[in-house]
């Protein structure tokens, strides 16, 4: 009886990690992109701050929470393009701009959000419903941790080997890393380093868009200020973890969304732990393995300089 | 070959022009960035729907209806200047600390713990000791990220932003917990209790709110700016910021300099902390900050992390706040357009490394160069 | 005469108000080794670059195989089968030979890397041309004389009838330098026009077939190579007649003032950078120090510094041994340091001159008064200093980092040498300067060893050491292989030991 307990327990903390780990996976997912291309995003935060106002937006207007996707999308996108322009045309610094970034969305969305319900409560819009997988939502312990699941959550899950193939295995790839590695090299031999840049930041933002859509569309049906709440830096944590393969980073992602799963459940338990400890646990987590790993992987050389050089 | 500008005389006039008219840039750079931003400010307040002259016109009176008023615009200014204060000097040594935000909830927590105990100090004890305490708090939470950042490398940007998060979550246990006020009572707020009026900062200019608080940040700026630009810790703490490797040359022990720099930041946000709460709140609360430290940012960005520069810019926020404040009273547009006007100054800061780049002063040194041959 | 394969006329490039190309002509025929020579800064790579693609011309028109072009990238470039191999090599250390290959290169079934295919081709082209080489392994992994081939590869594989090469002997010893010319012969059989650029007067004369000379931006004129000689192309260079092989009095060593005993450093992930190193240092004597870059140069002076402590031997200084030196404690013992990087290490760009200057004593008086830097007497330093060495500059309140090469080394020594007061550890301290700044930087150096100073001189200019040095030690992986006297018949052996052979007698 003991047992049937603990599995139980044991699959639904699994789900719900696997569920927890989506909006980090598409995030981190965008994260490597732009950073294999060169560009060190401290904004990811921001463009999924972004994504879970313009899904929100985006499924009010058109009733569907496809629509929501694809405002989500859009409103992480066009941030992508601003720090693209600040950053690339304007050569401004990186870091600097990626933290005015993560203001900036957090500043807009609640100006806007405020303007729009003046008491501070956003009305329910139409959201992503799990779906189960025919025949394989039929297996056992693996069907219920994986296949009864959101839309999105299956979508971020087929983008890890897609990203895989793109950045590793296509011409494409290759060249973004290029601008990444050595970007001057990368110009003499015919590559638009700039446009290529722009190119990684506005996916990018697409795909962390899509992280902040499923915070607000995948979750809950509506939006609240502080959904995010760092789970962008969280993610650019995972990159690093993961040292920049889609695989790795993902179960990165998969060990902090558990982690985050585990705290809620613990919370239910009433253990002899206070619950700000255990809101802390996935922070703390985070924090522990950034500074494990860190130093250990190699990031691309020209991580983080503008190019041109002057 | 001959008529080279002085290799040991004074500099000519028009190379003095073209200097003054360089700082004169430095200068006006960031208030123009702050003008763009409210034009910009004025587009999204007129997508809402409200007339963005009419909520500029009751920002202004925000700021400037009353002595009361500005006295609030140099309340809501003094956190930000002190915090601003460390970031400046942090950012000067190439370390960009987002960790403010956490160093002054430390700060105030250690802060505010020392000041509601009822020893029986008086009030010249009292308060240096609890704002020792604030300095403690947050130079601790500065001194990880540091000693990472110096000793091994490891990006300060992840490490003090996760650190911010923490460090709410303390406080927020603190404040529901150990240190709750009266925790017995049904409805008791997750708050601590009154500090001893003994460690309350006295009112400078009633019947205005303004602090001594304020009077500390001034002091702060001074004894900041001698540091920087005077002594020899500064020069020091600037080559770091400059070229690691070549402080590293020149002898400078980097690692500590670094980990100093990064202390001397928190403490100072753990100051602004402890003075927020000594001088204006009484009471630490749950999120009592509505983002001080992210704000500061912007402030020592816009400063051009000069502790002048940074005093213009803090007071130019306060106001902004306290203005906005009433914006949101009588025209409806919400305050946290202020932030939007933060982050776009930041891009501004951002990117005019870009325009300064071509500033007549440096055309001006080519030329000299090039007469050299 | 033929139609020439390439045309460029009247080029102008600016940068800022600096003219770097001014109304260039340029021409190649089909089948021929041009020089262009100059001196650094006389705008040849500007011209290149041009011609590449990777610089817009303010004015100028290029004329490829007779029809007019204009070329806005790279891409343009390689378009009408123009490579280019640019003085620092453009290969990604992280990606295996391979993949630099590879990298921009249109695929036949796109969106896939034509991996087999490229393998195939690789095969035949190191055939062709003799370029054998191993694709799977990172570039990183190889010495720079192949890393050089893998650059001539790609510019193949895109299909190269000019070929740009900008001072590719740079980085290779003496007789890898053999075997490059050998390749260069090879390519202009099977069709290939080169582009030769370079400031090395005996290389230019032995590898081309004509060569255009620039100064300041401007064409000076083209000669045939059967027609020049050194003194014609040096006047053309520098504008003025000048002595060549300029040697330095050699002589004058007294008691040792430096000695390493097995000294030895081993590095995280690399492994050991310097094998057992001993060597004496006397004072009023230049002890040369020669090897192709990467061969534990730069470490070495960093060990001798104390930027870097070493892993095993013992130092000393006029017999007193040295325990864990700093560059504190080096400063102390008389110790003056150039180091190889002025822009990033020996300075601090946006620092004035004056800062720069008492960068190592900014801490004790007379600068330093109360913890509080006194600046007036910072400034007095640095109005000295700039008249005695001669520092070109705005004013002394002027960032250095606006400084041209020559004047912010003239910078580095004026503080540098002031605290040698034993020794003077120089890195590369001519590099990239022109003839100008070079003499006076050597006139510098001489000036101190007559001093009496012992100065540790590490360049990668055989030239440079020959005239300076009274004895040269070579470096290889980081041992020293051998110590020979500093004159003109030491050349074989020092090129047999820049590539690893070990000399049996020493000096």
């Amino acid at each position: 009886m003991e047992e049937v307990v603990w599995l139980t327990f044991l699959v639904s903390l699994l789900a719900a990690g696997v569920r927890l780990a989506t909006p980090l996976l598409f995030a981190a997912l965008g994260g490597i992109t732009n950073e294999l291309a060169g560009v060190l995003n401290i904004g990811l935060e921001g463009m999924m701050i972004a994504g879970t106002f313009g899904a929100y937006i985006g499924a009010l207007l058109s009733g569907s929470e496809w629509g929501g996707a694809l405002g989500g999308m859009l409103a992480g996108g066009l941030l992508g393009l601003l720090f693209a322009y600040l950053s690339i045309t304007w050569r401004g610094d990186q870091v600097v701009l990626g933290t005015g970034l993560n203001i900036f969305a957090l500043g807009l969305t609640s100006f806007f959000f405020r303007s729009m319900y003046k008491a501070g409560i956003s009305q329910f819009v139409p959201s992503f419903q799990a779906w189960n997988v025919p025949l394989l939502s039929d297996i056992p312990l693996i069907g219920q941790i994986f296949f009864r699941q959101v839309p999105l959550v299956y979508l971020a899950y087929m983008l890890i080997p897609i990203a895989t193939f793109l950045l590793y295995k296509t011409t494409w790839g290759l060249k973004l890393r290029c601008c990444g590695e050595h970007p001057r090299a990368a110009e003499t031999v015919g590559v638009n380093v700039v446009k290529t840049r722009y190119l990684a930041l506005c996916l990018s933002g697409m795909l962390a868009g899509l992280g902040g859509t499923f915070l607000s569309l995948g979750q809950i049906s509506a939006f609240t200020e502080g959904l995010v709440s760092g789970r962008g830096f969280i993610a650019l944590a995972a990159i690093i973890f993961g040292r920049w393969k889609p695989l790795n980073v993902a179960l990165a992602c998969l060990l902090f969304g558990v982690a985050d799963a585990l705290q809620l459940r613990l919370q239910g338990f009433g253990l002899p732990i206070r619950y700000e400890f255990l809101l802390m646990f996935p922070y703390l987590l985070t924090l522990v393995t950034f500074i494990i790993f860190v130093n250990r992987g190699d990031s691309p050389a020209g991580l983080g300089k503008p190019y041109p050089e002057k | 070959m001959e008529n080279v500008p002085s290799s040991g005389s004074p500099p000519s006039p028009a190379l003095r022009r073209a200097r003054w008219f360089g700082y004169l840039q430095i200068i006006l750079m960031p208030f123009g960035a702050v003008l763009a931003a409210l034009i910009v400010g004025a587009i999204l307040i007129a997508l809402t729907g409200v007339d963005p002259l009419f909520a500029y016109q009751k920002m202004w009176e925000g700021i400037a209806k009353s002595n009361y008023q500005v006295g609030l615009v140099l309340v809501k200014a003094t956190p930000l200047l002190i915090i601003g204060l460390g970031l400046g000097f942090v950012f000067n040594s190439g370390v960009f600390n987002i960790g403010a935000e956490g160093q002054l909830y430390m700060g105030a927590l250690l802060g505010t713990a020392i000041a509601i105990q009822n020893w029986g100090l008086p009030a010249w004890l009292h308060i240096p000791l609890s704002l020792l305490g604030g300095f403690v708090g947050g130079g601790l939470w500065g001194l990880l990220p540091g000693y990472l950042k110096a000793r091994h490398n490891i990006n300060e940007v992840i490490t003090t932003i996760l650190l911010n998060y923490i460090a709410i979550y303390i406080v927020s246990y603190f404040t529901h917990g150990p240190l709750r006020d009266n925790p017995l009572a049904e409805a008791a707020l997750p708050q601590t209790p009154e500090v001893q009026a003994s460690a309350q900062l006295p009112l400078i200019w009633p019947p205005t709110r303004l602090h001594a608080g304020f009077l500390l940040g001034l002091g702060l700026a001074l004894t900041l700016y001698l540091v920087t630009y005077r002594m020899a810790f500064g020069y020091k703490a600037r080559a770091v910021g400059s070229s690691l490797a070549a402080a590293h040359y020149a002898g400078m022990n980097t690692t500590l300099i670094m980990v100093i720099v990064m202390v001397v930041s928190g403490g100072l946000a753990g100051v602004a902390g402890t003075v927020e709460i000594l001088g204006v709140q009484h009471r630490l609360r749950d999120m009592f900050s509505p983002g001080l430290g992210y704000s500061a940012i912007a402030i020592a960005l816009m400063g051009n992390n000069h502790p002048f520069g940074i005093l213009l810019a803090a007071m130019l926020f306060g106001a902004l706040q306290v203005g906005a404040n009433n914006m949101q009273a009588l025209a409806g547009v919400p305050v946290t357009i202020v932030d939007v006007i933060q982050a776009m100054v930041i891009f501004f800061v951002a990117v005019s490394a870009m325009i300064r780049w071509r500033a007549p002063l440096l055309s001006l040194f080519r030329r000299a160069e090039e007469a050299s041959g | 005469m033929p139609a020439p394969l390439l045309e460029m006329r009247q080029i102008v490039k600016t940068f800022g108000s600096l003219r770097a190309n001014d109304h260039v002509d340029f021409e190649v025929q089909s089948g021929e080794i041009h020089a262009l020579l100059g001196e650094n800064g006389a705008g040849k790579t500007t011209l290149m670059n041009v011609l590449y693609g990777l610089y817009q011309p303010d004015g100028g028109e290029i004329y490829w195989k007779g029809e007019k072009i204009t070329l806005h990238s790279p891409r343009d470039a390689i378009r009408h089968r123009i490579g280019m191999i640019h003085q620092h090599l453009m290969l990604v250390p992280n990606f295996t030979v391979l993949e630099n290959i590879l990298v921009g290169l249109p695929s036949p079934k796109e969106p896939f890397l034509p991996i087999q295919e490229t393998l195939t081709r690789l095969e035949d082209f190191a055939a062709q041309y003799g370029l054998p080489i191993d694709p799977t392994l990172k570039v990183k992994q190889l010495p720079l004389g192949l890393q050089q081939r893998v650059e001539i590869l790609k510019a193949l594989f895109r299909g190269a009838d000019l070929l740009i090469l900008d001072e590719p002997t740079a980085v290779l010893s003496p007789l890898e330098v053999e075997e490059f010319f050998a390749v260069l012969k090879n390519l202009v059989g099977k069709g290939v026009s080169i582009i030769f650029i370079s400031h090395k007067l005996d290389e230019v004369l032995r590898i081309s077939d004509r060569i255009t000379v620039l100064r300041q931006g401007k064409r000076i004129g083209t000669i045939e190579t059967r027609q020049a000689t050194q003194p014609i192309l040096a006047e053309m260079m520098v504008g003025r007649a000048v002595a060549l092989d300029h040697s330095f009095p050699k002589g004058g060593a007294a008691q040792p003032i430096l000695e390493l005993k097995g000294v030895s450093l081993t590095r995280p992930k690399v492994g050991r950078v310097l094998k057992e190193i001993t060597l004496t240092l006397h004072s009023g004597e230049i002890l040369g120090i020669a090897g192709i870059d990467g061969n534990g140069q730069e470490e070495l002076a960093d060990v001798v510094c104390g930027l870097i402590p070493y892993s095993a031997g013992q130092m000393f200084i006029e017999g007193r041994s040295i325990l864990n030196p700093t560059p504190r404690k080096m400063k102390a013992a008389g110790l003056g340091y150039v180091p190889a990087d002025r822009q990033r290490v020996g300075l601090v760009k946006n620092f004035s001159i004056a800062h720069n200057l008492v960068l190592k004593s900014f801490d004790a008086p007379p600068f330093n008064a109360y913890g509080f830097l006194r600046e007036k007497v910072v400034r007095l330093n640095a109005q000295q200093i700039i008249a005695e060495f001669d520092i070109r500059a705005a004013d002394l309140l002027q960032p250095v980092g606006e400084l041209s090469g020559g004047n912010q080394q003239k910078v580095i020594l004026g503080r540098e040498l002031k605290l040698a007061q034993r020794l003077l550890v120089a890195v590369h301290p001519t590099r990239g300067l022109d003839v100008g700044a070079t003499e006076s930087v050597r006139q510098f150096l001489h000036a101190q060893k007559q001093k009496g100073i012992g100065i540790l001189l590490i360049s990668a200019d055989l030239d440079e050491l020959l005239a300076m040095s009274d004895r040269i030690a070579v470096l290889f992986r980081g041992e020293i292989l051998g110590v020979v006297p500093g004159e003109a018949a030491s050349l074989p052996a020092i090129s047999r030991m820049m590539l690893g052979e070990r000399l049996e007698a020493t000096a």
